[in-house]
């Protein structure tokens, strides 16, 4: 039985040095933050465990805004990042075949590859080829995605720790039960406002709707709604993944997919697609 | 002056801003970081270029935030620049303040140590032999620094000394002055 002192999480000022420990596991990818350990917890809770403490600290809420839509502009400069790398290798290849050793295209790239960088600007969202790409998408649907795989557990044991929250269900067997804590639980945590309704046609298919979803609130195009619209696609995949996560966590396939309402910014509706129909999933147990 | 800055930040951190829990953002950004090292091969320059790049496009625009919510104006000094940066700046987006240290004696030079990192709590860096020596895991804050200084005319060099992940003793950003630059129309914005 592990004491808190001895857990990290009771360490959290102080960041673990890496431990030798950690080299016998599959290596590489940096550990983001651990939430294994708050189930851990769960399981074996004793009273000496200071959650209080856990989950008090804040940060501002802007400052997760600006990093999520961070994702966007990031992901299309990894994209072209890759798609350097290709041609370059290509190039090099060639190159290679013709036996011929001149170093300055490769100059060229680089000054290019600088000249592209233009910071607080929105020119990335120029070239559709880029920011519409299925893999650009797809990235940042992933970004999304990661998260809400690790989130679940951190909420549960957040909301159930703290006395002046409501706890969130824990029997989260049934598909609407979850989706109602997607709606109200994670919502109001990464939001900062709950969904604003929830339907379901009882046969799997959920539809969330958020009408006044906060990273798009001051979301305009100078070229007018229909460009905003088009602009607007990379930035909806982001939730979408989020949502999947989730679900995923929770053991439920799904497919989402996001759309404005009616055209009208910043309502959004989630249409989330499951594998199981309402209470098929206590039916087979 | 000191303590007015500080009062100044812990004001506007209780009532001005909108709060989101710690744990959230730190797992956030670690998700990111994570994705990014696996999208660049682990090529860890190439991932601290990133993570710079993302913070200075981040610090360009929080820069507008901080003077609205501040209403602050022209420093007379470098040396209130720092105080600002640490207790209201750090503080009313982090709610951490970094200690100001290890001043050159141009005073255009100093130091800020992070006893306390959002963005780090919990984290890990990987075992393969080269996070260790070459990943800035929090070099968004670089960029941040870097961009939201460069848009009130101080141009400075932002770059992490040592970072606790890396088993280092403490966090600390280096923060030097270049120049200041002159009041410009910004390039394109005619």
């Amino acid at each position: 039985m592990s004491t808190s002192a001895t857990s990290p999480m009771a360490n959290k000022n102080a960041p673990l040095p890496p431990s030798p420990a950690h080299s016998s596991q599959t290596p590489v990818l940096p550990q983001s933050p651990q939430v294994q350990q708050p189930q851990r917890h769960i399981q074996h809770d004793d009273a000496t465990v200071p959650t209080q403490e856990l989950f008090t600290k804040e940060v501002n809420a802007i400052a997760l805004d600006y990093l999520i839509n961070e994702c966007i502009p990031l992901s299309v400069r990894v994209e072209e990042m890759l798609l350097e790398g290709q041609s370059e290798i290509s190039a090099a290849i060639s190159e290679l075949k013709l036996e011929t050793a001149e170093g300055e295209e490769g100059i060229d790239n680089e000054t290019q590859r600088k000249d592209k960088f233009e910071p607080g600007t929105v020119t990335f969202l120029n070239d559709e080829s880029k920011f519409l790409h299925l893999n650009n998408l797809y990235r940042i649907e992933n970004y999304g995605y990661e998260i809400g795989l690790k989130i679940t557990d951190c909420l549960i044991y957040m909301k159930n720790s703290n006395p002046n929250e409501a706890t969130v269900n824990m029997r989260l067997v049934e598909v609407l039960e979850i989706m109602k804590f997607i709606c109200r639980d994670v919502w109001k945590i990464i939001y900062l406002k709950q969904m604003d309704n929830l339907r379901t046609n009882h046969i799997g298919t959920f539809v969330l709707i958020d009408n006044n979803f906060r990273p798009l609130t001051n979301f305009y195009s100078s070229l007018g709604e229909e460009d905003t619209l088009r602009k607007v696609q990379p930035y909806l995949q982001f939730p979408c993944g989020l949502i999947k996560g989730i679900l995923t966590s929770l053991g439920i396939e799904s497919i989402v997919k996001a759309e404005v309402m009616n055209g009208k910014l910043p309502s959004v509706s989630f249409n989330v697609q499951t594998n199981f129909n309402n209470g098929g999933m206590s039916k087979m147990m | 002056m000191s303590k007015q800055i500080k009062q100044l930040g812990d004001d506007i951190w209780k009532t001005k801003v909108e709060k989101v829990n710690s744990e959230l953002f730190t797992l956030t950004y670690g998700s990111i970081v994570s994705q990014l090292c696996k999208d660049l091969n682990f090529n860890y320059e190439a991932v601290n270029n990133q993570l710079f790049k993302m913070g200075y496009n981040i610090g360009i625009r929080l820069i507008d935030e901080f003077l609205q919510k501040t209403q602050l104006s022209r420093c007379t000094n470098f040396r209130e620049t720092a105080e600002i940066v640490s207790k209201i700046g750090f503080k009313i987006f982090l709610n951490i303040t970094p200690i100001i240290t290890n001043w050159s004696a141009d005073s255009k030079t100093f130091s800020l140590i992070l006893n306390d990192n959002p963005l780090a709590d919990f984290v890990e860096l990987p075992d393969d032999g080269k996070a260790l020596k070459e990943l800035w895991y929090s070099n968004i804050l670089c960029g941040v620094l870097k961009g939201a200084l460069e848009m009130v005319q101080l141009d400075c060099e932002v770059v992490f000394l040592n970072d606790v992940l890396r088993g280092d003793e403490s966090t600390e950003i280096r923060v030097k002055l270049i120049q200041i630059l002159k009041d410009e129309v910004p390039a394109g914005d005619e």
